[in-house]
């Protein structure tokens, strides 16, 4: 069980990056969604020990992670949003050198250990090819595979799946839904089906704060009953903004699905809606005027 | 074009880059003028501080360093927007690809410009300070300014940003420019080294920055040139600008046409390219899981972590192309250093031996190693954030000191790879010389300890400083500024080791090793390592993990990773550090004096200031010395004890007697009966005695002494290297008391001397000076008898002027007792060390060279050399005056010889190791050997008197000699190349001159007028008056004055002896070489050849002129009537080996007068070249002109 407290964090530039953030995080996968600029990174670097907050606290069972950041590290496997290589270089090459660094060894067993993972990530063709020249879904099976050295008790996944073709992603999800239901894995995403593919429980964040936080199925239920629809033309688009609750809009063969939230249709004309989590998504920005034209 | 070249100047105006480089160039510029501390380009000591030659030569050199700017400037307006991704915007405006490439580049190349230019600015600024001494300030000319703007600062932008930026476009890589960057300094650093006046007219063309252009057209300027003149922007300074423009112009244009917008086509393929290790290979089996392996402890795993990092780092850096590239680099600079020292002296080259090239590479590289620590310390650091895999490794358990350790290896590797490349090219380059004697032992010695171990030290600085800087180019820039700070320091009067990173220097020799310098080494590299291993402490703890906090979270968590078992090391480590500087302080300034560069000067100035009063006291002579001397090689200490009968040779009764005393002395007693000490200055070491019974003419006075050379413990720097381990070489003035007041002791610099509040010095009193003619230049009247014993380690032997009259052994203690038969002058060596010793007979005289026995080389050329001179000086001047003669080696710290009655100390870097395999070469040994054994006719049988002039008697006689018996065992063409390099040698020479230059009459001690002009004014004569003549006029000038009682020859007494042997038509000749300061211009502009009857007919019109300079170089046109030498040559025949001219089908002196002469002769055959003056006999500073080809 992760839990995080109170966490705080203002840059120096001023911006409110993590504000009061509190979240209990059990094992398995939790998903953590939120647009651009939400906290996300800043959070999950924080969790990763490469941020030190202003003020609060991040516990993983008894590990203090702020006060021994070195007994944390010892057990975390994090995949950072953006990463690269060393220059002309090979994942067998660079993943032995990662597990090194994390203490793996001795030298034979440690090779083993970058062989399999190699295998199981699906790169043991790719194991000599440099880096440099990965597709983004093997750039990214190459970090779930860093990520898993060490078994890790604590697993940190920033946006994975940012700009991966359907395949690849489908592929990735795979991959992380294979990691064990022993640990805790932290999934920060804006793409609101990683997280409902994967996760048994999420939170949405916006402007540095836990907005909500739930199961998706219990997040989705509150929607219920209280969504509705039409089809108008395009041109209608800006006079229903302006008048009604309208959490997103979507263009169908030329004409736009528009969504409401109400506890009572607005309008005759509504029909009902079934809720899925990504009206959830918009739904709780709109409610916490972050809403965009989407 | 013109709206691309708008963005670009608006995008310069406004990036910090344009303002930060012409704020470094500006400051580099000023300081250059305004501080004296800071060296750049070299305002000469002799010239004033803006000078034409400073302001140009400060150009020239930040224009090279600019070249690095430059690429910054071009480079990055080319690649910026290939690198911002930003290309296909402009490419996709339609706009030209020409256009495109101009307006980037003339908006680099206009604000490169204007950045490197701001030196200009800075110079000029400079030179305004008030705190500039006035007297160096000469009137402004905006001459040296509009040169260095048109022919320095603008062309050299040029041409740089064009190649650079060429390079840049075509491999849009910033990177393949600074590596063209770092070609053209190789390029320019074997120009340098390059020194043969044969190649240099052809090398120069090749210089990109016309800096070697400008070195060969103002070689011979004097110090009125260098003041105020500017070179003609013709010859080769034109040619190579035109060159390089040109060049410059042509790759613009044919990069131009192969630049295409459309990306990949012309860069990429130059990529190094590795061999993969092929992909197959069967995946492990299928389990769907993999092995739960934890992170594990323990000092294996720290061992594991820190190999893997180092490996990785390592890889990287050999996987570069910078590495190749600064390997590359640091062999050129070395092997330029290398071929400049191997061809010594005269063009003939010195053995390589071990020792030498070692001397080579402690000058030489540092600089190489200084860039590739800035460079890889920036590199290595910050190498996880720029590839972006420092969140993955940041976040992975291992301690942060493995980083640093790993980083810090990998410095240690590349600079280990340098010093291994140098280490195998110097040997490469010893064998290629044919010398195999390969000592690689003393290789790892020198270059990986002494010289290597501050490299690898200041890596850790740098690593250091790039851990606490913010980013890579700030660490770059802390660390250059550190580094050069430190450098600064020592010119500012901080010159203690115990602050300056570093440690004492110490050189090498094949006769004494690294010596007593060993101890002090070792002391400072083991207290600047401990500061070393506390610097990687300092770095462990603030090596920035994951975003890098404010300096409160750094300093946070640098005390969380300063856990008990560090803060005890560090403890540990911080306690032996103080031990060790406390011990080095007690050895460097509690046992010994710690004194600076400024506190020796002062100690200088105030012993003139005290003393110079009591100059002209009369003082007695030594006519009596009687020598003990015990030395303790190992201790380097000096016991001298002994006594001096001092005669009172004047005409007037002494009261008082004075002493100077070399300040390393510590006096244990002076006795001098019947007389009171008054003063006793043991700081200056001077010491007043008032008689109290004055010495009366014809009298004398015994004065003994008991003195110590104590060199306990260890000193900061300026350690003796007269007083050694094997080798010692010390003279009677560093082991006794000296009678009166030592002038040898005044400043000679007249900055030095203003700072002081000294008047102009006076190297020597004025020719003629009659209260001087009784005074010869040893400064006394008479000669004295002599005798010495002199103890030394039983394994060494000891030698002192006179012959050997005893030698025994006392416990582990060798003694050797000399007398002298006959008066000498009282000027006397001591020598000692473990010397193998070869004899040879001349006649009745004994011939015997001490030499350390790896340096048995030249040991027969220099019997050989002395038989032939003891040949020819004893038929043409007089007997030789001893039984014996020897030569003794003593270690290469300084490289000259000097003669003393029957001994000659030799230094062992200029004749032992001398390599005169190839005949066809000037042989130096015979020449160095001559000439000192000549000084037992001239200086030692007759001496002038103490005055200007003194040394035309002692040096210019003995060149002369050395000049004769050279010209009999080699023939006369290698004098003409002999006389070649004199003549470079004076013409350089000349404008390194601190006061003023004299004609050789009046010289004052000046080397390249005594010596060079010298061997030119005499061999002019002898071609002149014939040798049988001018040996005459010097046998009886020895038959007058040789061993003959004062008053002392002068200068004006030689050149009378001269005249009498001259005709009428030769006085003006002998006026101009001796008594004025004459140079001649003499071409010839045409020739022709008609055949006729008997042969053919040449006609040829030769142009002269004559000028005659004042002492700072000034020339006025003289009329020239003279017979000059006509030559007219034949075609080379095949056996003409390089530059000599063969056999003269006519060679005649011809009358030649100022302006244009023309002459006509008939020679026998085909003529091949003609000319006036062909073996440059005279002074001429344009002598390729003199011949003409037909």
């Amino acid at each position: 069980m992760l839990t995080v407290s109170g966490l705080s964090k203002t840059y120096a530039n001023g911006v409110r990056a993590l504000d009061d953030v509190s979240l209990e995080v059990p094992r398995g996968m939790f998903g953590l969604l939120g647009p651009n600029g939400a906290g996300k990174s800043s959070l999950m670097r924080t969790i990763a020990t490469l941020q030190a907050p202003d003020a609060g606290s991040i516990h993983l069972d008894d590990i203090d992670a702020l006060g021994d950041t070195d007994r944390l590290r010892r057990t975390l496997g994090y995949l950072p949003q953006e990463f690269g290589a060393y220059p002309r270089t090979s994942p067998l090459v660079m993943l032995d050198h990662i597990a090194a660094l994390k203490g793996i060894g001795p030298r034979a067993a440690r090779r083993d250990l970058v062989e399999k993972l190699l295998a199981q990530t699906n790169l043991w063709d790719a194991r000599n090819k440099n880096i440099d020249t990965f597709s983004g879904g093997m750039r990214q099976r190459f970090g779930i595979a860093q990520a898993l050295i060490g078994d890790p008790k604590l697993i940190i996944v920033d946006e994975p799946t940012a700009g991966l073709d359907p395949a690849e992603r489908r592929r990735f999800h795979n991959l992380l839904a294979r990691i064990g239901e022993e640990v805790v894995v932290i999934l920060s995403t804006h793409i609101v089906e990683d997280v409902a593919d994967l996760c048994p429980r999420m939170a949405i964040m916006g402007n540095g704060r836990i907005l909500i936080a739930g199961s998706p199925d219990e997040l989705t239920r509150r929607l219920e009953g209280r969504l509705w629809r039409k089809v108008i033309e395009l041109a209608e688009a800006a006079e229903w903004r302006a008048s009604m609750p309208v959490v997103s809009t979507r263009l169908m063969a030329g004409r736009l699905e528009v969504r409401l939230v109400a506890e009572l249709p607005p309008r005759d004309d509504l029909e009902p809606a079934a809720p899925s989590l990504e009206d959830v998504y918009f739904a709780t920005l709109l409610e916490h005027g972050l809403g965009s034209d989407v | 074009m013109w709206q691309i070249f708008s963005f670009e100047c608006r995008y310069q105006l406004r990036s910090p880059l344009f303002l930060a480089v012409a704020a470094v160039f500006f400051l580099l510029g000023f300081l250059a003028t305004a501080s004296e501390s800071v060296q750049v380009g070299g305002v000469g000591d002799n010239l004033n501080l803006n000078a034409a030659d400073a302001i140009v030569r400060i150009q020239y050199t930040l224009s090279v360093i600019g070249m690095f700017a430059a690429v910054a400037f071009v480079a990055g307006a080319i690649t910026r927007d290939f690198e911002l991704r930003t290309a296909e915007i402009f490419f996709a405006t339609g706009m030209g690809e020409r256009d495109y490439l101009f307006g980037r580049f003339l908006g680099g190349w206009l604000f490169a410009t204007l950045a490197i230019g701001a030196g200009l600015i800075g110079t000029l600024t400079g030179t305004l300070m008030p705190w500039l001494d006035p007297e160096r300030i000469g009137p402004f000319e905006a001459a040296p300014y509009a040169y260095s703007v048109f022919a320095v600062v603008v062309p050299n932008a040029f041409v740089v940003c064009a190649l650079f930026f060429s390079v840049a476009a075509l491999t849009r890589s910033m990177m393949a420019a600074y590596v063209a960057a770092l070609g053209f300094m190789v390029v320019g650093v074997v120009l340098m080294a390059a020194t043969d006046p044969e190649q240099l007219e052809w090398l120069v063309l090749t210089d990109p920055f016309g800096t070697s252009a400008y070195e060969l057209v103002t070689r011979y300027w004097t110090v009125y040139d260098r003041n105020f003149r500017i070179p003609e922007f013709s010859g080769s300074l034109l040619l190579n600008r035109l060159i390089w423009g040109g060049a410059a112009l042509l790759v613009l244009v044919l990069t131009a046409s192969r630049f295409r917008f459309a990306p990949g086509r012309t860069s990429r393929s130059s990529r190094l390219r590795w061999p993969r290790r092929p992909a197959p290979g069967a995946a492990p089996t299928s389990s769907s899981t993999w092995p739960v392996l934890t992170p594990a402890d323990g000092w294996r795993v720290q061992a594991a972590r820190l190999w893997s990092q180092l490996r990785m780092d390592v890889r990287g850096v050999v996987r570069s192309v910078p590495f190749y590239v600064l390997l590359a680099f640091g062999m050129f600079n070395v092997l330029g250093g290398f071929f400049g020292a191997i061809s010594q002296a005269f063009g003939t080259p010195v053995l390589p031996v071990t020792g030498m090239m070692i001397r080579v590479m402690e000058g030489s590289f540092m600089f190489v190693v200084l860039i590739i620590i800035i460079y890889y310390s920036g590199e290595l650091v910050h190498r996880e954030r720029q590839h972006r895999v420092a969140d993955i490794v940041d976040a992975a358990p291992h301690p942060s000191g493995i980083t640093v350790l790993a980083k810090v290896g990998a410095l240690w590797f590349v600079i280990s790879a340098l010093l291994l490349v140098v280490m195998a090219t110097s040997m490469a380059v010893q064998a290629f010389n044919g010398y195999f004697e390969f000592e690689p032992g003393l290789y790892l010695v020198s270059l990986f300890g002494v010289i290597g171990f501050w490299f690898y030290l200041l890596a850790i600085l740098a690593v250091l400083v790039q851990v606490v800087a913010p980013g890579k180019f700030a660490g770059m820039l802390g660390f250059l500024l550190l580094v050069l700070g430190l450098q600064t320091l020592p010119s500012l009067g901080f010159e203690h080791n115990l602050y300056l990173f570093s440690g004492p220097n110490a050189p090498y020799s094949a006769m004494n090793g690294y010596g007593h310098f060993v101890e002090p080494l070792l002391n400072f590299s083991a207290y600047w390592l401990c500061f070393s291993v506390l610097l990687l402490i300092a770095a462990h703890l603030l090596f920035p993990r994951g975003a890098v906090g404010g300096w409160r979270d750094r300093l946070a968590t640098a005390r969380s990773r300063f856990v008990p078992g560090l803060r005890a090391a560090t403890g540990a480590v911080t306690v032996v550090f103080a031990l060790l500087g406390a011990w080095i302080y007690y050895n460097t300034n509690v046992v010994n004096e710690y004194r600076t560069e400024d506190d020796l000067e002062r100690t200088r100035a105030d012993y003139e200031k005290n003393y110079k009063a009591f100059a002209r006291l009369p003082l007695p002579d030594v006519s009596d010395l009687d020598l003990h001397i015990e030395l303790y090689p190992a201790q380097r200490r000096l016991e001298s004890r002994g006594s001096a009968l001092l005669e009172n040779t004047r005409e007037v009764p002494i009261d008082e007697l004075h002493f100077s005393l070399a300040p390393h002395l510590t006096v244990n007693a002076i006795d001098l009966p019947g007389a009171t000490r008054v003063a006793a200055d043991e700081r200056l070491g001077y010491y007043r005695y008032r008689l109290d019974e004055p010495l009366a003419p014809g009298t004398s006075r015994t004065l003994s002494w008991d003195l110590t050379w104590a060199n306990a413990g260890f000193v900061n720097g300026g350690s003796s290297t007269r007083l050694v381990g094997n080798g010692t070489f010390v003279d009677n003035s560093e082991v006794m008391p000296l009678p009166g007041y030592d002038y040898g002791r005044e400043l000679t610099d007249n900055n030095v001397r203003r700072d002081y509040e000294l008047g102009p010095v006076e190297r020597l009193p004025k020719l003629g000076d009659p209260s001087w003619l009784d005074v010869s230049q040893f400064l006394v009247s008479g000669r004295s008898d002599f005798r010495a014993t002199v103890g030394t380690a039983a394994d060494q032997i000891a030698v002192a002027p006179g012959y050997l009259q005893r030698e025994w052994t006392e416990g582990d203690r060798r003694y050797f007792e000399y007398a002298m038969d006959a008066p000498i002058w009282p000027f006397v060596s001591f020598s000692s060390a473990r010397y193998a010793v070869a004899r040879d007979r001349w006649n009745d005289v004994a011939l015997e060279v001490y030499y350390h026995p790896a340096h048995r080389y030249n040991v027969d050329a220099m019997l050989h050399a002395s038989r032939r001179s003891l040949d020819y000086f004893t038929m043409e001047f007089s007997p030789y005056q001893y039984r014996q003669f020897r030569i003794l080696e003593f270690p290469g710290y300084q490289s000259f010889a000097q003669s003393f009655p029957n001994t000659i100390p030799y230094s062992e870097a200029i004749g032992f190791i001398a390599d005169l395999r190839d005949p066809e070469n000037i042989d130096y040994v015979f020449y160095v050997t001559a000439h000192e054994l000549a000084h037992q006719w001239w200086g030692h049988q007759v001496a002038g008197a103490n005055m200007q002039g003194a040394t035309l008697i002692v040096e210019t006689l003995a060149q002369y000699s050395a000049l004769m018996v050279q010209e009999r065992e080699f023939g006369p063409h290698k004098m003409r190349r002999f006389l070649k390099y004199e003549l470079d040698n004076y013409l350089r020479s000349r404008g390194g001159e601190l006061i003023e230059e004299l004609p050789l009459v009046k010289v004052e001690s000046q080397g390249y007028v005594h010596y060079r002009k010298g061997s030119l004014a005499m061999y002019a004569l002898k071609d002149y008056l014939g040798e049988a003549a001018v040996n005459r006029a010097l046998r009886g000038f020895l038959e007058r004055y040789a061993f003959a009682p004062p008053p002392f020859p002068t200068s004006l007494d030689l050149i009378a002896a001269f005249r009498a042997e001259a005709t009428p038509e030769q006085q003006q000749m002998i006026t101009d070489l001796f008594e004025k300061i004459v140079l001649f211009d003499l071409k010839t502009t045409a020739v022709s050849a008609q055949p006729v009857a008997d042969g053919f007919e040449v006609t040829l019109t030769v142009e002269a002129r004559k000028v005659e300079a004042d002492g700072a170089g000034q020339e006025t046109e003289v009329p020239l009537d003279y017979l000059l030498d006509v030559g007219i040559f034949p075609a080379a025949g095949a056996d003409a080996t390089g530059t000599d001219l063969p056999e003269p089908l006519l060679l005649e002196k011809h009358r030649i007068v100022s302006g244009e002469n023309v002459l006509t002769f008939t020679v026998p055959d085909r003529p091949a070249q003609a000319g006036i003056d062909p073996y440059v006999k005279m002074i001429d500073r344009n002598p390729d002109d003199n011949l003409l080809r037909l």
